[in-house]
């Protein structure tokens, strides 16, 4: 009787700490990227390939991540409308759509964008207010190769889950606006996860969460067939570096197309990375990557060859 | 082997603790401590702490209790067969487990009740309510200097412009 009770307290308490670990709250922030003109230039001259790293990501490997949400009152293309009308946009691009997922926790989620031969790190702070509100601080550089880099936007805002925020700001003469919303996180959304930073073949002591800054890069090359074809599509990659800063390994996750993966993958294995310094040492890391290949945007002189970020 | 040791060894997972469980459970159980001689290998399997010796070596003193064990079985629980015994643990394991799944779904349901309730303010439609604010500006900065803000908000989103600030009476 007593053994059998202990074996019941035993299985109560772990059920007890199942049922804590379950309760945790997940959600999404869903965040995209427009740049703008009310002059009536066309900005098409834009990079063809825009890469974006993310140390915490929900993905869908069966879509593409710019297409997600493609329909409905809150999607890319309603949001551009929106835009246009609101501030008188003649030209509208979307750059890039990231959906984070947040476990709640977590202090800071990172996304870098590089596109047309800038890196633009963005820093996401949130904090859970209540059940119904986020608090967000949110910061935009532009590497300079330096530790600070060139501070763009630094702001703090409260915001409702499920109503979008757009923030829009001057940068170079053009308008950028980024629309950040949050939504709670299903149980099947986690679920679809691939596989979750610092969760890969990698210790998950050593890599951290953190993302690594790129100090040497090369721009995947438009497969010459889908351009003959119209093909345009997405790469989604995980990336493993070592403590050198090297790409030691590259795992696709999903693509659109395999010639574009087969260009992306061929790209990324020859990036450098500044290292992680986590306590004092540099420490390997693993994140995710998207590459998407635009064709609409003309193709720029640079494309396919080296680049040094931090000249 | 008894079932339920088993099972306690593949779910627990600290090496000490099955250890100790199971040494336990040899001192007491005939069976097992019978089985245990002619299985070399769960012997090697054991952690094997400074106050523990080689399993082989307890026979020894195993082997008393075995046997006042199996004098006590006989004499207080003369009417139970091996069988029902087996049967009565098995309850417990399934008294256990339908704890664990009762105790899980209702910490579901109730979790999403608690979810779907209505607020105080959620009565009112979105664009009516005042009671909390879509989106509140704490500070903004625009190349590391203070900004201005512009809020113009339709029933899908907020937009927030945010401006250079000439004077110095922006948001931080």
């Amino acid at each position: 009787m007593k053994k059998s009770l202990t074996i019941l307290i035993f299985f109560g308490l772990l059920s007890l700490a199942c049922l804590w670990a379950l309760a945790e709250e997940n959600y999404i922030i869903e965040s995209r990227l427009f740049r703008g003109t009310n002059s009536g230039d066309s900005l098409a001259q834009g990079s063809p390939v825009i890469i974006t790293s993310f140390s915490d990501t929900w993905f869908v490997p069966s879509k593409a991540p710019s297409s997600a949400s493609s329909a409905g009152p809150n999607s890319v293309s309603a949001m551009k409308a929106e835009l246009a009308n609101i501030y008188k946009l003649k030209t509208l691009d979307h750059i890039n759509s990231a959906q984070i997922l947040w476990d709640g926790k977590k202090e800071s989620l990172n996304e870098a964008i590089l596109f047309e031969g800038n890196l633009y790190p963005i820093h996401l702070y949130p904090k859970t207010l209540d059940g119904r509100t986020i608090s967000l601080k949110i910061d935009v550089r532009r590497d300079t190769g330096l530790e600070e880099g060139e501070k763009i936007l630094n702001t703090e805002i409260t915001l409702n889950l499920d109503d979008p925020v757009v923030l829009g700001f001057p940068l170079s003469g053009q308008s950028y606006f980024l629309s950040l919303e949050v939504k709670k996180a299903s149980g099947a959304d986690v679920g679809r996860i691939a596989i979750k930073p610092g969760e890969g073949e990698l210790n998950w002591r050593q890599a951290r969460s953190l993302l690594p800054q790129p100090a040497f890069t090369v721009t995947p090359t438009y497969p010459e067939k889908c351009k003959k074809e119209n093909i345009q599509g997405w790469v989604a990659l995980y990336v493993f570096t070592n403590i050198e800063g090297k790409v030691i390994r590259v795992r696709v996750l999903g693509s659109s197309h395999p010639d574009l993966a087969k260009s992306a993958i061929e790209a990324i294995r020859q990036w450098t990375y500044r290292p992680v310094i986590w306590k004092g040492k540099p420490i390997q890391s693993e994140f995710y990557m998207t590459v998407d290949f635009r064709l609409h945007e003309q193709s720029p002189s640079a494309e396919g060859t080296g680049k040094k970020q931090d000249q | 082997m008894c079932k339920i040791y088993k099972i306690l060894y593949a779910v627990i997972p600290i090496k000490k603790w099955k250890s100790a469980l199971i040494r336990r459970h040899f001192e007491r159980c005939p069976r097992c401590a019978e089985e245990i001689i002619f299985k070399d290998h769960v012997v090697r399997a054991f952690f094997k702490p400074d106050w523990i010796q080689e399993a082989s070596d307890q026979w020894p003193q195993i082997r008393p209790r075995i046997i006042s064990h199996e004098v006590q079985f006989q004499r207080f629980r003369p009417g139970i067969t091996a069988s029902q015994l087996r049967a009565r643990r098995w309850k417990w394991v399934a008294t256990a487990a339908a704890f664990l799944i009762v105790g899980t779904t209702g910490f579901f349901i109730l979790r999403q009740y608690s979810h779907k309730t209505p607020g105080p303010e959620s009565s009112l439609p979105k664009e009516l309510s005042v009671a909390v604010p879509r989106v509140q500006m704490i500070s903004a900065e625009l190349g590391g200097k203070r900004a201005k803000a512009y809020i113009y908000q339709t029933p899908t989103a907020s937009f927030i412009w945010i401006a250079p600030s000439q004077e110095t009476g922006g948001l931080r």
